[in-house]
C-alpha cells in the first residue's frame, strides 16, 4: 500500500487495556491551567517507568468548564484502577492543588475514583464538602482561597500502546512529519499522545541483555547500528520516530492513527519512505490496529 | 393530563396528601372523582369539591386549578410527574416529596417543602414560614431538593436545612436557615433577624442589603471563590440571574460558633 508516495507496511500496532480518567482542571488564566496542565501530566510517558500516561487532551475555553473559566482537560492513563487511583491522587495532589487559581472537576462519567474526599485530609479539619447541582465537592482552605476539587471522578476502560512508526531518509524531515502527524491527532478527543511533544525516538522492545532491566532499545530500528545487528531498516533509512496514542476507545485510538498517518505522509514523499507499527507478535495486547485497514 | 377544578372555597381546611400524579395516573375521571377526602371529621370524595378532567396528553401531569390556601398537603409524598398549581397552595405543599416538579402560580402557606428529599418546588408568589423545614420533633429538615420563591418568604426558612438549595429572590423573615447542618440557602432580599443562629455547617448566602450576622459568626474578609461561580452559574439557570451577579464576592462569615459551627454565612461586601 502506498499513501501520498509512502510505504504503508502490511503490519499492525499492539495495544492494551488501560483504566483512564479524564479531569478538567480550571484556572484564573489560560496561561495558569496549561501550567497547571503540563506540570500534572509532567513525567508521563509511560506506565513502565512513571506509574501513568498522562498529556492534556485540549485547552478549555471559559464556555466549556463548569465555572466558566478557561481550563485544559487531562487525560491520565495507568494499568489498573489502584494505579489509576493513586496516579491521579498524587498527580492532582502535588501538581494542582498546588498551582494558583486552580480547580479540579471530573471529565468522564463512570465508576467513580476517589479524589477530593482522599485530598481534603489537606484541610487539617477545615476542609469542608458542599453539593451543588448534584456534584459533590470538597473545599479545601489554601493560602489563595480554597482549592475547590470534585469528591469522585468517572473512570473508565481505556486503550493504551496504539502507535506507529515513521520511517525516512534524515532526522530532520522523519521529525517534521512526527510534528504533522502529532498536530493532526491533537485535533481528535478522546487520545493523548504521551510522550515529550507527542513523539518517542526511544522505541522500546522487551527483555535486555542486562539483567534486571525489563525493556531495552529497540536495536532493530536504530540507524547507527543497522549494520552490525538484525535490522529492520533498508540502507537509505537514517531515522525513525515513534508516535504511541492512549485513548478512551479503540475507535478513538484507531481514528487517531489514521488520522496521524496521513498527516505523517502528506507532502513526506521522498523524505518518508515507510510507515511501520509496534506489536509483539500478537500475543500480549487486547488490540491489534492493521495500519493497512484503519487507512483503506 | 388530570386537571381539578375546585369549584369553592371550602368552609374548612382540605388535605389533598393523596392526591399526587403518579397515584392518579391511569384511573378516569370517574374514579378519580370517587377518591376517599376527608373533610373535618367527615369522609367524602374528592369529587365533592373538585370538578375532573382526564384529557390525553402526559400522564403524570396533575393540575390543580383554582387553588386556595385551604388546599394543604399539596404533592406531598410526591415521587415523580409534575403537578402545577393554578392559584394558591395552603400548607405543607411538596411536604416530604422526593421527586418530580411543584409549580405554584400563587402563593404557599407554611411549611412548603417540609422534609422534602428531592424533586422541585417552585412558587410564584410568597412562602410562609418554616419554608423547608423539618417535621415536628424530627432532627434533620429537608434533605434534598430544589426549592425557589419568586416572592418573600416568612420565619424560619430552611430550619435544620441537611442538603439541597433553598432559593428566595425576595426577603425572609427571621431565622432563616437556624440549626443548619449543611445545604445552601441563598435570598435575594433582605434577610431577618437571628439568620444562621446555631448553624454548624452549609452555605447561607444574604445577596441583598450588607448585614452583620450574629456575634457567633467570625469574619474571614471578602472573597470570590470558585464555588460561588458555580452557585451562581445554577442560580442563573433557574432564573436568578441578578442574584448570581450579587454573589461572584461575598465576604465569608464562619460560624455559628456559638456550637461549635463551621457553616458559612456569605454577606455583601
Amino acid at each position: 500500500m502506498i499513501l501520498d508516495g509512502v510505504e504503508i507496511e502490511d503490519t499492525f500496532a499492539e495495544a492494551f487495556g488501560m483504566r483512564a480518567t479524564r479531569l478538567l482542571v480550571t484556572a484564573d488564566s489560560a496561561r495558569w491551567a496549561r501550567i497547571a496542565g503540563e506540570t500534572a501530566t509532567g513525567f508521563a510517558t509511560s506506565v513502565i517507568g512513571c506509574g501513568a500516561e498522562a498529556a492534556i487532551e485540549r485547552e478549555l475555553g471559559p464556555g466549556e468548564t463548569p465555572d466558566g473559566r478557561p481550563g485544559v482537560a487531562l487525560l491520565i492513563f495507568a494499568i489498573n484502577r489502584d494505579g489509576l487511583a493513586k496516579a491521579v491522587r498524587d498527580r492532582v495532589g502535588q501538581c494542582v492543588l498546588t498551582c494558583p487559581g486552580t480547580t479540579c472537576y471530573g471529565g468522564l462519567e463512570g465508576e467513580p475514583l476517589p479524589l477530593g474526599r482522599v485530598l481534603r485530609y489537606f484541610g487539617d479539619g477545615e476542609e469542608s464538602a458542599k453539593r451543588i447541582d448534584g456534584r459533590r465537592y470538597w473545599r479545601i482552605p489554601v493560602m489563595d482561597g480554597e482549592f475547590l476539587c470534585e469528591d469522585t471522578v468517572g473512570q473508565q476502560k481505556a486503550v493504551g500502546g496504539g502507535n506507529f512508526l515513521i520511517l525516512g531518509r534524515a532526522r530532520a524531515p522523519v521529525l517534521a512529519a512526527a510534528e504533522r502527524a502529532v498536530a493532526a491527532m491533537r485535533r481528535l478527543p478522546g487520545v493523548i499522545m504521551p510522550f515529550p511533544g507527542g513523539v518517542a525516538r526511544s522505541g522500546s522492545k522487551i527483555g535486555s541483555r542486562y539483567k534486571g532491566l525489563s525493556a531495552s532499545s529497540n536495536l532493530a530500528y536504530c540507524p547507527t547500528v543497522k549494520g552490525t545487528v538484525e535490522t529492520a531498516l533498508s540502507p537509505e533509512i537514517n531515522a525513525v520516530l515513534e508516535i504511541v496514542i492512549d485513548g478512551l476507545t479503540d475507535v478513538a485510538v484507531g481514528q487517531a492513527m489514521a488520522a496521524g498517518i496521513r498527516a505523517a505522509c502528506a507532502g513526506g514523499a521522498g523524505e518518508i519512505l515507510r510507515i511501520s507499527a509496534g506489536n509483539y507478535g500478537g500475543k500480549l495486547g487486547a488490540f491489534h490496529f492493521h495500519l493497512r485497514t484503519l487507512l483503506a | 393530563m388530570i386537571r381539578l377544578t375546585l369549584r369553592a372555597r371550602p368552609p374548612l381546611r382540605l388535605s389533598l396528601r393523596a392526591f399526587v400524579p403518579e397515584r392518579l395516573a391511569g384511573l378516569n375521571a370517574g374514579a378519580i372523582a370517587r377518591e376517599a377526602l376527608r373533610q373535618g371529621n367527615r369522609q367524602g370524595v374528592l369529587g365533592d369539591w373538585f370538578r375532573v378532567e382526564v384529557s390525553d396528553g402526559a400522564e403524570d401531569r396533575l393540575v390543580i386549578a383554582d387553588a386556595d390556601d385551604r388546599l394543604d398537603d399539596i404533592g406531598a409524598g410526591m415521587t415523580r410527574g409534575g403537578l402545577v398549581v393554578e392559584g394558591n397552595a395552603g400548607a405543607r405543599a411538596g411536604l416530604g416529596m422526593s421527586g418530580g416538579r411543584i409549580s405554584i402560580e400563587g402563593s404557599a402557606g407554611p411549611g412548603a417543602g417540609t422534609a422534602m428529599s428531592g424533586g422541585e418546588l417552585r412558587i410564584a408568589g410568597e412562602a410562609g414560614d418554616h419554608l423547608g423545614t423539618a417535621l415536628p420533633g424530627e432532627r434533620q429538615g429537608m434533605r434534598d431538593g430544589l426549592v425557589i420563591v419568586e416572592g418573600s418568604a416568612g420565619a424560619g426558612v430552611g430550619d435544620r436545612l441537611r442538603r439541597g438549595l433553598i432559593v428566595v429572590r425576595g426577603s425572609v423573615g427571621p431565622l432563616c436557615g437556624a440549626r443548619m447542618g449543611a445545604g445552601t440557602i441563598v435570598v435575594g432580599g433582605e434577610v431577618g433577624a437571628g439568620a444562621g443562629a446555631a448553624m454548624r455547617h452549609g452555605t447561607l448566602v444574604a445577596a441583598g442589603k450588607s448585614i452583620v450576622p450574629l456575634l457567633g459568626f467570625a469574619d474571614c474578609g471578602v472573597h470570590e471563590l470558585t464555588v460561588q461561580r458555580l452557585l451562581a452559574r445554577v442560580l442563573a439557570k433557574h432564573g436568578f440571574g441578578e442574584v448570581a451577579d450579587r454573589v461572584r464576592a461575598l465576604r465569608r462569615w464562619q460560624g455559628d460558633l456559638a456550637v461549635g459551627g463551621k457553616g458559612e454565612f456569605l454577606t455583601t461586601p
